[in-house]
């Protein structure tokens, strides 16, 4: 594929990967840029063209892991270990969010739910291909899906009550004293 | 598996049903069939996170990410291994001591500079000669093409390219890179119509000695050629003397 083609069709997606784990515009947009850098250098040694997509993401998380040293091994969590009840959040209060807000409750979760989440939503990758790019057993992928979703649902209620204080219209300090 | 488990696993699955091919999917999928109420659990499941998926696939990356990749206009691209600080330490001792000894080394004082400079009189007439040699040119339709292959094998941060060149009818012919007295030069090739094929080099213009004012015109090895510097890059664009006039490269050069 050629590399003008290979930009366009994945830049979205990685930016999106790479905001929810660096939590800044401009650290994303680096990691972005430099997962195409080392495409540039390296990606052109695959011998698959199909696996292009997986080595993208692969590389970015690499990449960002490498930033965090984040060399600390996590344990790799047991389908059998979580919780079997996610909380409930209405569909219809997300919906009334910006893209941005969601994205901003996600970032507050841990970095071990939010990397599977966000690859999850972007709907690009099936969860044996996010565990590939991980680099965890698929059973860890979906206990860290589940407990990652159970995490984001809190925060986006929370964010949703936010939202309900802020259409509350405040008394102008004049007229309470008129009153 | 019974329907909690299956329910645990199915939170797995995306909503456009892609994953349903998967084994421990499938078998989940097979276990809540019949079981209205964990049915209805997974719909109501799919639909939120079809919305979360949603929102988060909204995000718009800066309106100049791709344009930046494309053109490699990165701000903290990594060194190559040269410029990295202990290659530059070994480079810098080495730069200090060769002269050093060669000068103190019996019979063989010189008054050569170690480190050479260029000039547009020299880039120009070398550049045409290779013109005339034959470039090795990696065919290249698309300025578009061409800036992506810049930016994934050439050092230079930015080639300012005019926008009449970049608006080519005919397109763009294709690039090269090439090493000239330890400089990087490119070479971008264009189709521009009646005024044939024409070549635009370029290189760093730091280490030049003869800095031109503005723009120098003069006709070079069979070659009509424009020499001028912008964005810190000496560029010389060369037309053949039969096809090009020094008009048609004033055209070309414009920013319209």
């Amino acid at each position: 594929m050629e590399f003008s083609r290979l930009v366009e069709t994945h830049y979205r997606g990685l930016y999106q990967f790479a905001l929810s784990l660096a939590r800044s515009e401009a650290d994303a947009a680096d990691l972005t840029q430099e997962t195409f850098l080392r495409w540039a250098e390296k990606g052109t040694q695959l011998r698959d063209a199909t696996k292009a997509k997986s080595w993208l993401y692969t590389t970015l998380y690499r990449l960002f892991l490498n930033r965090q040293r984040h060399i600390a091994k996590f344990p790799h969590d047991e389908l059998s270990d979580v919780e079997s009840k996610l909380p409930a959040v209405e569909s219809e209060a997300v919906r009334r969010m910006e893209g941005t807000e969601v994205m901003a409750a996600l970032a507050q979760i841990d970095e071990v739910f939010r990397a599977p989440l966000v690859l999850f939503y972007l709907e690009d990758h099936s969860y044996q291909e996010i565990a590939e790019i991980l680099d965890v057993p698929a059973g860890t992928v979906m206990s860290r899906l589940w407990r990652g979703k159970a995490l984001l649902r809190a925060k986006l209620e929370d964010h949703a009550g936010e939202r309900k204080d802020n259409r509350i219209i405040p008394i102008n300090p004049k007229l309470r004293k008129e009153a | 598996m019974n329907a909690e488990e299956a329910k645990l696993i199915l939170q797995c699955r995306r909503a456009n049903g892609r994953d349903d091919h998967d084994a421990a999917i499938g078998e989940a999928l097979a276990v809540i069939r019949d079981d209205p109420a964990a049915t209805e659990h997974l719909r109501g499941e799919e639909s939120l996170d079809a919305v979360i998926g949603e929102r988060l696939r909204s995000v718009e990356p800066p309106a100049d990410l791709l344009q930046k990749i494309l053109v490699g206009g990165k701000v903290t691209r990594p060194k190559p291994w040269w410029r990295r600080p202990a290659w530059l330490a070994a480079a810098a001792a080495l730069a200090v001591s060769v002269p050093l000894a060669v000068n103190y080394w019996p019979g063989t004082a010189t008054n050569r500079p170690v480190f050479a400079s260029i000039t547009l009189s020299d880039f120009r007439t070398e550049t045409t000669q290779k013109l005339n040699a034959g470039p090795k040119i990696r065919p290249l339709s698309t300025i578009d093409d061409v800036k992506a292959h810049l930016a994934a094998h050439s050092l230079a941060k930015y080639v300012p390219v005019p926008d009449n060149l970049c608006h080519c009818p005919g397109g763009t012919v294709g690039c090269e890179i090439f090493e000239w007295r330890g400089k990087e030069v490119t070479l971008i090739c264009f189709n521009a119509g009646k005024a044939g094929t024409v070549h635009l080099f370029t290189v760093d213009a730091s280490a030049l000695e003869d800095r031109p004012g503005g723009a120098i015109c003069q006709p070079t090895n069979g070659w009509q050629t424009r020499a001028w510097i912008e964005d810190g890059r000496l560029m010389v664009l060369a037309g053949s003397e039969k096809e090009a006039t020094r008009e048609d490269l004033e055209v070309l050069v414009r920013n319209d």
